[in-house]
């Protein structure tokens, strides 16, 4: 206990250090290539620091560090919870964080010339160290103050390139949707702190109909954050726009960040505890995965397909939370923990398997100058190694066995039968079930999403000039996408190990539990086994018949019509045009074909064919409400005409209005 | 010993059967067409003969063309391993997710592979095929989800052991027809595509190995044999629940004699049946989501 109170306060003041010396640093050394390399490592140092932390904290007993009186905020001290929960998420904030900075460098040359990095450089330890405190925080008071610190810096990172008007476009959106969040977040925390007279989350337990309330206005302002339906509407926008690495962190860690707060206060504690609390967030989970994964489908630009499908994972984990609580109700506690686990360990997957795929996507957007899917093909060829790594990434993510996303898409497989066999009522047992067809589709769209990625990135030919003269990424960008690439194989082959990690979490959850590592019942090596000895059998048996009749190399078939042009090639739309008409209410795909010319059917002189998709939902739904909020946005700004009388009336309404609500309460 | 035993006839399964119950389809089908048609050994010849020829691939193809039908392979053989044939214990303790997961693997690199040379014909397989999984896929694992629930065990083993229970006989019947349609998708098989065409417009499967040839070839056939005994007997597996026989030789002749019987319904259906138009495919694929449902609803009002 006192080593890890030490270790922690040295770790922090080391972490502390290091951010505000990038900060002078990145000043005084202008000359960008070696100071990329000194700040790079100073974050991978740093990381290094916070996984140390995050392992103290999984090892050892629950502690809570309020420092002395002048760090406080009024007469709310500024206090951490060390425990397995706050250790796992530290550990993942860690991992992703150090994975990343070798890729630092090689990344930022590309931006160079366009935007100032100083800022980047700054504002980038500024969130990761803010991401820490968030998930460390154990009052309300301190968990808004890192939140906003959280928010604001990545809104700066997202702006680093802002020369183009996207950009500046999605940061204000970003920007809009963290005031909102935050907004829900403040009522919800008032109104508990009304219920309670406490900031600190451990004492919070509000039960029955009082927590209906104020836990749903904490989880709009957290799935807000965390980009679940139906919030999702500023993820796919503000995550492409920031550079790659930022995308990776916002996508792999921050959105994390919210489902940690998310755990911590409905689910270890609680302190919101409702039945209906469980089905609403299973529901969202539900929605969310669904609408991401088909909203990806139709994306061209490979950064926003990536950003849709960190949607659809948020979805997968908050099913594995949603879960737990009403498996937890329905005293189910086996269930109840390997759901808990499934979200858990998926939060960890999502990190390693998203961080590596957007900073795939970041080498193929800084070696072909271009991420619009219609432009690129034929990068197999050019960037090897990126390709390799974006091809694991992907199926990790698809679920596929044996790497890591099919180990907590199993877990929760598991926790859906088990509630579809435990549950006590008749249609309990059959949404059970049907969640269960639910993760099915989820897994095949996905699949289709990233065979059409990399299929259209990757494979074929280039259909650009871009692409023809991509160049691959240098060595450490190299080596961040390696790592993530070796963890996501790793994590797939040992899940047993990560499930005796969140052995702690899930028994603070629910207590008496069975040990959790109990609950991985594949048998995974006899499996691999399998795996490997067909593989070799085959491979050794071809490659010696290759030896005695070599392969002979030929171009493409095209029946004898002469040379293809690339643009015969498959597009990102034609891939998915057969799931487009499956799906035609959601996508609105219509096809118009005219055929023109004298004698129509046989002699035709022109045909055009056209084929429309519209995310009529987004656009549609969510059209009229944004279009509401712009235009009271246009009222308020009326108030902040420099008249200086109207300011005067609005305080003072303000005033009475607030002296109000407090005379009503008291 | 008997363990022994029971591996070797596992291994035969996997090693002879598949290109055995091609022959068979092959055979009957010539025969109702009114034709002499190939001897019943003529794929295990097809295979030697591929096995041995030299490869042309396209020179826009990557690492991907050549490691996909290894690894496609290699994901059906170890699911084909997981499934306990006729009450003989299968060697690997699989489960349906797994099962379901590790062929969707083995399809992720045939249909990347098939982008892979930059055909188009390649890609418009690739491309049906996702479209077809989107719809077999859940309606695969509701069906069996349905019988995992039924027998309150994920494992293969425990649930295509017959176990007897109420309604067992409508359950095996949804979650079999289910499967077999699904089946029928999976593999390329009428009414969702004749599988003895080339460059007919509904192709899925016969695109995508468009460019394949020699080694390369022979490795994909017979993924694609393998795939159909399994597949194929799975449905026979699901079917003989409805049917408790006690002595595991009864079975597993009884078993045998069912998937011959598979054979025939599929050499029949091509030979009487055409194709459905590909616009249709969805139509008949929500059918086997409506059946697998209808499963599910049955084991959850008993429970």
């Amino acid at each position: 206990m006192t080593i890890a109170r030490g270790l922690f306060e040295n770790a922090l003041l080391y972490s502390l250090a290091i951010c505000w010396l990038a900060f002078p640093l990145s000043v005084l050394m202008r000359g960008p290539k070696a100071n990329d390399r000194v700040l790079g490592g100073l974050i991978g140092a740093g990381s290094v620091i916070l996984l140390a932390l995050g392992m103290t904290a999984l090892a050892s007993t629950p502690a809570t560090i309020a420092l002395p009186f002048p760090f406080s905020l009024g007469d709310v001290p500024i206090a951490f919870t060390l425990d397995s929960l706050s250790g796992f998420f530290l550990c993942v904030i860690a991992i992703i964080a150090g994975l990343i900075s070798p890729y630092l460098r090689g990344y930022c040359a590309h931006l160079a010339d366009r935007a100032d990095m100083r800022i980047f450089w700054t504002a980038l330890p500024a969130l990761i160290l803010s991401m820490a405190l968030v998930v460390l925080s154990a009052n309300a008071l301190t968990f808004l103050v890192a939140w906003e610190v959280m928010s604001l810096t990545s809104a700066i990172l997202i702006a680093t390139d802002h020369e183009p008007k996207a950009t500046r476009g999605a940061t204000l959106i970003y920007l809009g949707a963290t005031r909102i969040a935050t907004a829900f977040l403040v009522g919800g925390f008032l109104w508990a702190h009304a219920l309670t007279g406490t900031w600190t989350f451990a004492d919070w337990h509000i039960s029955g109909i009082a927590a209906l309330g104020p836990g749903l206005l904490v989880l709009v302002g957290l799935g807000i954050k965390a980009g679940s339906w139906p919030f999702h509407l500023w993820l796919p926008i503000a995550h492409p726009a920031a550079p790659a690495p930022v995308s990776a962190l916002m996508s792999g860690v921050m959105v994390k960040v919210a489902i940690a707060a998310m755990v911590r206060l409905f689910v270890i504690g609680p302190a919101f505890d409702h039945p209906e609390l469980g089905i609403v967030i299973l529901a969202a989970g539900a929605v969310s995965s669904v609408w991401g994964v088909l909203f990806a489908l139709i994306q061209h630009d490979l950064k926003r397909l990536l950003a849709y499908h960190t949607v659809e994972n948020v979805g997968l984990i908050l099913m594995g939370i949603g879960t737990c609580l009403v498996a937890r109700h329905a005293g189910l506690s086996i269930v109840a923990q390997v759901a808990l686990a499934a979200g858990l360990f998926h939060v960890l997957n999502h990190a390693v398997f998203k961080s590596l795929l957007f900073l795939g996507a970041g080498a193929v957007d800084a070696g072909a100058g271009t991420r619009n899917l219609d432009l690129l093909g034929g990068l197999g060829k050019r960037m090897k190694w990126t390709y390799a790594c974006f091809a694991i990434g992907a199926a990790a993510i698809c679920a596929l066995p044996p790497l890591n996303g099919f180990a907590s898409e199993w877990l929760l497989y598991q926790s859906f039968l088990g509630g579809a066999v435990g549950a006590h009522s008749p249609i309990q047992r059959f949404s059970f079930l049907l969640l269960i067809g639910v993760l099915a589709l989820v897994g095949a769209l996905a699949m289709a999403c990233f065979v059409k990625a990399i299929g259209v990135t990757f494979l074929g030919r280039p259909r650009s000039k871009a692409a023809e003269s991509a160049r691959e990424a240098d060595f450490g960008m190299l080596a961040g996408q390696g790592a993530l690439a070796a963890l996501c194989v790793f994590l797939g082959l040992a899940p047993p190990a990560v499930l005796a990690v969140l052995d702690p979490v899930t028994r603070a959850a629910i207590p008496g539990a069975p040990p959790l590592t109990a609950a991985w019942t594949l048998p995974t090596g006899a499996m691999l086994a399998a795996l490997a000895v067909t593989a070799f059998a085959g491979a050794a048996w071809t490659s010696r018949a290759r030896r005695q009749r070599p392969d002979r190399t030929y171009i493409t078939w095209e029946c004898g019509f002469g040379a293809l042009s690339p643009r015969q090639q498959v597009s990102a739309t034609s891939f998915v045009q057969p799931i487009s008409r499956i799906f035609s209410v959601v996508f609105q795909y219509a096809e118009n074909l005219r055929i023109e010319g004298e004698s129509r059917r046989l002699f035709p002189d022109r045909v055009t064919a056209t084929s429309t998709t519209e995310a009529v939902l987004e656009t549609r739904l969510y059209g009229p409400l944004t279009m509401l909020f712009k235009w009271l946005g246009d009222q308020v700004i009326k108030l902040q005409e420099g008249n200086i009388h109207a300011y005067l009336l609005t305080m003072l309404l303000t005033l009475l209005i607030l002296l109000a609500i407090g005379g009503s309460i008291r | 010993m008997i363990a022994v035993f029971w591996l070797f006839v596992y291994l035969i399964h996997i090693a002879v059967l598949p290109l055995l119950f091609i022959g068979l389809v092959r055979w009957l089908k010539a025969r109702l067409q009114g034709r002499q048609g190939p001897s019943l050994y003529q794929p295990f010849w097809d295979f030697a003969k591929m096995l041995g020829k030299g490869e042309t691939i396209s020179e826009t193809a990557t690492g991907a063309f050549r490691i996909a039908p290894l690894a496609s392979l290699a994901s059906v053989a170890t699911v084909s391993l997981m499934i306990p044939w006729a009450g003989v214990p299968s060697p690997i303790a699989g489960d349906l997710v797994l099962a379901v997961y590790l062929l969707a693997a083995g399809k992720f690199c045939t249909s990347l592979a098939a982008l892979d040379t930059g055909s188009s014909f390649g890609a418009i397989g690739a491309s049906r095929e996702a479209a077809i999984s989107i719809q077999a896929e859940p309606a695969l694992l509701l069906g069996l989800g349905a019988l995992a629930v039924h027998a309150h065990d994920s494992r293969f083993a425990a649930f295509l052991t017959p176990s007897g229970g109420e309604h067992i006989v409508i359950l095996a019947v949804l979650a079999g027809a289910a499967a077999w349609m699904c089946a029928m998708a999976e593999l390329s098989r009428m009414p969702i595509d004749d599988p003895t065409t080339h460059l007919e417009l509904t192709m899925v499967h016969e695109a995508m190995i468009l460019e394949n040839s020699g080694r390369n070839l022979a490795l994909i056939e017979y993924t694609v044999a393998l795939k159909t005994t399994l597949l194929l007997g799975l449905v026979v597996q699901i079917v003989l629940l409805a049917v408790p026989l006690r002595s595991i030789a009864v079975h597993y002749i009884v078993s045998i004699l069912l998937l011959a019987a598979t054979a025939a319904g599929l050499a029949i259906s091509e030979t009487v049946m055409v194709k459905l138009s590909w616009r249709r495919v969805p139509n008949m694929l929500s059918y086997a989501i409506g059946a697998s449902a209808l499963a599910c609803l049955l084991v959850a009002m008993r429970g």
